[in-house]
């Protein structure tokens, strides 16, 4: 009986294009600018002191795949304090970056409490996972910081401290608690 | 072609009716929810986002190291994922894929527009709102997956099915008992009808209860049966009693023709004569004998003297009278092993009639009779008597069973020899008896009459 086989069909094809849980869209939908709030279209921020952000670009120091130190850039908002370098640099490589072979040695739960430079030296203060790495990691990590400092005028290197308690590590055969970019710029990928 | 019967088509109509209007309605509900839900989400997402942006831009502000504590706090709370893109570089530890955020939402977002888009990433959804945010020259995005909206779709869409599956169930059920309401009373009509066909006028349609159409059909067939049988004994007492009327008249004749018959002064011619009118009269008087024993049987006058009878003796005794009568010799008797203790239970005067007619109708048209055997098949003891005729030709076979029916080898006589009635009075007879008659094919040719009785007992 045709009738029925249609019915059956036309059933079919309701069920089929009615009951697909949630359809995906091919093209995005456009928000109408009236309906955005917080006048997030606007080229400033309204109510605050600071009108406008704008970045600059900031080298930090990985490692790559042959753990040399190689310096990629990080856009950070405009002026960064040496604090905001190195927690960026904290962050670690990002996806694609890691796509290339590029680690960092220091430990994804490090955290920078407070980085001041004073006459071209960084204080940095760190929680205390730094000595949990080996000597060779460690001496990879404090070129990381050392080198990545440099670039905001730790000219003369970075002391560094684990919840205020001064920190060493032996580099060339000599027990060290400033570290300078020189005893690290050998260590630098060309 | 092939025919369905009405309760089939009764019960797939239910089904089928059933089946369409709860897929019909489980469809528009799931849509209407669908709708409503991802409405709602999605309007719920976009909110979020704005927040979203408008955290961050106030973050990179004021505080750019509290961001990702910020960042991490908002996609724990929402399960969502947040991007931002500054000049075209994607911040943070990881970047969305082309499959999370299209080209054409980017496109979007380079034209400082805000866009949303539903996509599906490895298998699940996600709804995706990019802002731009030019005071931080960035653009966020942020991704909510739609895994909460699409387990409740999916639970509602298992229940609509259940819900659909249990109705057409249910329409089914009904359709069953409407069926059977509806067919029962045409099927007891059929029934009825078959046994009235069958010859039992008593028959009728019980009255049905419901339907004013259907108790319309009952009362008008009964009423159709009741002058149909009146009309058939009216017909039967009609034939009874003139057959009863001019049996006396006919009475007279014979016995003046017999008269006529033994006078000595008739001159040949005369005698002639007289020959021609006993042997006219004797047909009529057949022709008269036979309307009244069929009348009977019609008006359901007739009387029946039932009597166990050997079925072997019965039958060699039938052909010894019926041989006799014509003045033939007696055909041979085949009787099959086991038959000799079969016992019926009969009218032994109307068996005797059913055999002589079977001989007349031989004797009169084929010949007579070649052959008779006995043989049990089953609960019934079967007798078939053979011709030396042309046989009967398949299309009359039936047809030599009604009432004054003559096929054309009778037609074909000059002289009528038989009253047209005595196949028909052997199959009352039978019917009468509890058995049947057919005619078929003999095996040497000729026409074989297959006569079918009951058998009441056997003994060894």
């Amino acid at each position: 009986m045709r009738w029925t086989r249609g019915i059956g069909v036309a059933l079919a094809a309701l069920a089929l294009s009615g009951c697909t849980l949630v359809p995906a869209t091919s093209t995005p939908q456009l928000i109408a600018k009236r309906s955005v709030p917080f006048a997030l279209a606007s080229p400033t921020i309204p109510f605050s002191s600071v009108t406008r952000v704008t970045y600059s670009s900031h080298p930090i120091y990985l490692l790559d795949s042959r753990h040399q130190l190689r310096s990629v850039t990080r856009l950070l908002p405009s002026p960064a304090t040496l604090l905001e370098v190195l927690s960026t640099l904290a962050l670690g490589p990002t996806a694609s970056e890691r796509g290339q072979g590029v680690t960092t040695a220091l430990p994804s739960s490090m955290h920078v409490n407070q980085a001041i430079i004073k006459r071209g030296v960084a204080s940095i203060d760190l929680n205390q996972v730094l000595e949990m790495l080996s000597p060779s990691e460690q001496r990879l990590a404090v070129a990381q910081l050392t080198l990545s400092a440099l670039q905001s005028g730790a000219v003369n290197g970075i002391t560094i401290t684990l919840y205020a308690e001064p920190y060493a590590l032996t580099v060339n055969g000599h027990r060290v608690t400033r570290f300078t970019p020189a005893m690290f710029q050998k260590d630098e990928s060309n | 072609m092939r025919h369905t019967s009405l309760r089939v088509r009764l019960i797939a109509a239910f089904a089928i009716g059933a089946l369409t209007v709860s897929g019909l309605l489980a469809s528009i509900t799931f849509m209407g929810v669908r709708h409503v839900l991802l409405h709602d989400q999605q309007v719920t997402d976009t909110r979020q986002a704005f927040d979203t942006a408008n955290l961050l831009r106030s973050a990179l502000a004021t505080n750019p190291l509290s961001l990702p504590q910020q960042v991490s706090a908002i996609e724990s709370d929402t399960g969502s994922l947040i991007y931002q893109r500054v000049n075209g570089l994607w911040q943070g530890a990881a970047a969305p894929g082309a499959a999370t955020v299209s080209l054409a939402m980017l496109d979007a977002l380079d034209a400082d527009r805000a866009a949303s888009q539903t996509m599906s990433v490895h298998g699940h959804l996600n709804f995706v709102v990019g802002v731009p945010v030019p005071a931080i020259e960035s653009e966020v995005v942020e991704t909510f997956p739609l895994t909460s909206v699409q387990s409740n779709l999916s639970s509602l869409l298992r229940l609509l099915l259940l819900a659909a599956a249990f109705t057409t169930i249910v329409g089914v059920l009904i359709g069953i008992v409407v069926s059977l309401r509806t067919v029962r009373p045409l099927r007891d009509a059929a029934t009825t009808a078959e046994t009235i066909l069958n010859g039992d006028l008593s028959a009728r349609i019980a009255p049905f209860g419901g339907a004013h159409e259907v108790q319309r059909l009952a009362i008008s067939f009964n009423k159709m049966v009741d002058q149909l049988a009146a009309r058939i004994q009216r017909d039967s007492q009609f034939a009874s009693d003139v057959s009863h009327e001019l049996r006396s008249p006919l009475t007279g004749l014979s016995v003046s023709a017999a008269v006529l018959e033994n006078e000595p002064s008739l001159t040949p011619v005369g005698r002639e004569s007289v020959e021609i009118l006993n042997a006219d009269i004797a047909i009529f008087r057949a022709l008269v004998d036979d309307l009244i024993e069929i009348s009977r049987a019609d008006s359901g006058a007739a009387t029946f003297s039932l009597e166990r009878v050997n079925a072997v003796k019965l039958v060699e005794r039938c052909i010894s009278a019926s041989s006799r009568r014509l003045g033939t010799a007696e055909p041979p008797l085949a009787v099959a092993p086991g038959c000799e203790g079969v016992t019926l239970r009969v009218d032994r005067r109307r068996f005797e009639r059913v055999i002589a007619n079977l001989f007349d109708n031989a004797q009169n048209y084929a010949n007579g009779i070649t052959g008779v055997s006995v043989v049990t098949e089953g609960d019934h003891v079967v007798l078939c008597l053979d011709d030396d005729g042309p046989g009967v030709a398949p299309e009359e076979r039936e047809a030599i069973f009604e009432r004054f029916y003559r096929g054309p080898v009778a037609s074909d006589r000059r002289q009528v020899v038989g009253t047209g009635l005595g196949l028909a009075l052997v199959r009352d007879h039978l019917s009468a008896l509890g058995g049947t008659v057919t005619c078929d094919e003999a095996p040497g040719g000729g026409a074989r009459f297959r006569i079918t009785l009951p058998i009441e007992e056997v003994r060894s």
